[in-house]
């Protein structure tokens, strides 16, 4: 087996050829199976708590009434005839915020929410989210998690 | 494909006029520190010398087998090898098969993991979503599972070969013993998988199999007749050891997953690298020159 070194190093002959057409279709297969990896890393469904849930019926908060479902980190507040739906996930990095004699607070950094969750102290610097709440058939009042709204976001109760 | 493996010029390097910015830049650097430009224009050929420590073509004898003792990758095949092992049918490639089949289960199997939670309330459900709704789960599952079919076949069938070509013959009586624990291993591995998807299918596999193990009594109940010894029922003792209880349940499952995802493969692999060493180390495979006719 006599090879010309200096051909090879010069030439596209038929060795460097059939060897570059390899390693193209190695790294054209290793790329594919790179995209196929991504497509499968990313995650087409959730397993957390439906985004809708109920409540139960108006009736269930009176005049003044605070309710924390902390599965679904929501707060249910009743003022007069209007039922809110406040976030309980603080704007500033996601943590849980508590409910206390001034509204919200927020164990990880200190940040301060009023009773409506405006921010009344950082680091936070926007205003607790407010969902959207329908009435089911059922008379049962729905908070849609999906729907987000802003401070206020008041459901009327006839 | 033209690799550029020119030995460094002695003597002062040439600043070739470069077009537009990047002339301007090696015009500078030149200009600044010569030696940081020499060295710049040597990179590609130090990080190739650094990686493969040979030339790109080897010339002669001396270097073509350098090339093959000098890379990780190539060291594992011998530089020169009998005629007939190349020959297909003297060994049908059954070992690389099984060992492709390893490596292809270990990719799949890896991927799989991320989506398997192990535990009675999720596992079903989690294999059910690998079939629909996970991208690429469903030809994932397919190949894990295939592939471990085909690697018990493959196994097999190399153990034959092995068997009518007499390569379990001395000098590689012992590479036969390490074959057969790994043909056990692979076989282990296949029962405790069987378990992870926790359908009926797994479910009651598993407990004939655990009751299979409970059986075997024969050695304490032996042991039991002389007297003043217990009978300890080793039988009983192992089926509790594989299943953690005694029935398959949550803690079956969890010392399967352990087992089939971690433990079982380590040993294989370190098993599967004296298996390869010790081919080389008995002088390649076997040749039929050895046991005349």
């Amino acid at each position: 087996m006599s090879i010309n070194y200096e051909r090879e190093k010069q030439e596209l002959t038929r060795r460097n050829f059939v060897s570059l057409s390899g390693w193209s279709i190695f790294t054209l297969g290793l790329l594919g199976a790179g995209g196929l990896f991504a497509r499968f890393f990313w995650p087409n469904v959730r397993y957390g708590p439906p985004s809708k849930f109920s409540i139960g019926k108006p009736g269930n908060y009176p005049d003044g009434a605070q309710q924390t479902f902390i599965d679904q980190k929501v707060s249910v507040i009743r003022h007069g005839s209007n039922i809110g739906a406040i976030s309980l996930v603080c704007k500033h990095l996601g943590c849980t915020v508590a409910p206390s004699a001034t509204g919200y607070d927020c164990p990880c950094h200190g940040s301060k929410y009023d009773a409506i969750g405006q921010v009344t102290h950082g680091p936070a610097q926007a205003n607790l989210d407010w969902f959207g709440i329908s009435l089911l058939p059922s008379g049962d009042l729905q908070v849609d998690k999906s729907d987000i709204r802003t401070v206020s976001a008041y459901y009327g109760v006839k | 494909m033209s690799v550029q493996t020119t030995e460094p010029k002695a003597g002062p390097p040439d600043p070739k006029p470069g077009i537009g910015a990047w002339g301007k830049l090696s015009r500078a650097i030149y200009r600044q520190a010569p030696e940081v430009f020499d060295n710049l224009r040597q990179l590609p050929y130090n990080l190739y010398k650094s990686i493969y420590r040979t030339t790109a073509f080897p010339k002669t004898e001396r270097e073509r087998s350098e090339a093959f003792f000098n890379s990780f990758l190539l060291h594992i095949q011998p530089a020169k090898i009998e005629k007939h092992a190349l020959r297909f049918n003297y060994t049908f490639g059954l070992g690389l098969i099984s060992f492709y089949l390893f490596l292809l289960l270990t990719v799949s199997g890896i991927l799989l993991m991320f989506f398997y939670v192990p535990s009675v309330e999720q596992a079903y459900n989690r294999m059910l979503d690998l079939r629909s709704s996970v991208s690429y789960g469903m030809i994932l599952r397919g190949m894990h599972f295939w592939s471990a079919n085909c690697m018990i076949g493959a196994v097999f069938f190399h153990m034959c070969r092995v068997f009518y070509t007499g390569a379990y013959k001395p000098p590689r009586e012992f590479n036969w013993v390490i074959g057969v624990l790994l043909f056990v291993l692979t076989l282990v591995l296949g029962f405790t998988g069987y378990l992870l998807p926790w359908d009926q299918l797994a479910f009651w596999a598993i407990t004939v199999g655990a009751n299979i193990a409970g059986k075997a009594d024969y050695v304490s109940d032996h042991l039991a007749m002389i007297p003043g010894v217990p009978n300890m029922h080793m039988g009983v003792m192992m089926k509790n050891a594989l299943l953690g209880g005694d029935t398959v349940g949550q803690e079956a499952l969890i010392r399967f997953y352990v087992l089939h995802v971690a433990l079982l493969p380590s040993i294989l692999f370190f098993l599967i690298v004296i298996h390869f060493w010790r081919i080389r180390k008995d002088g390649g495979i076997s040749s039929p020159k050895e046991s005349p006719e």
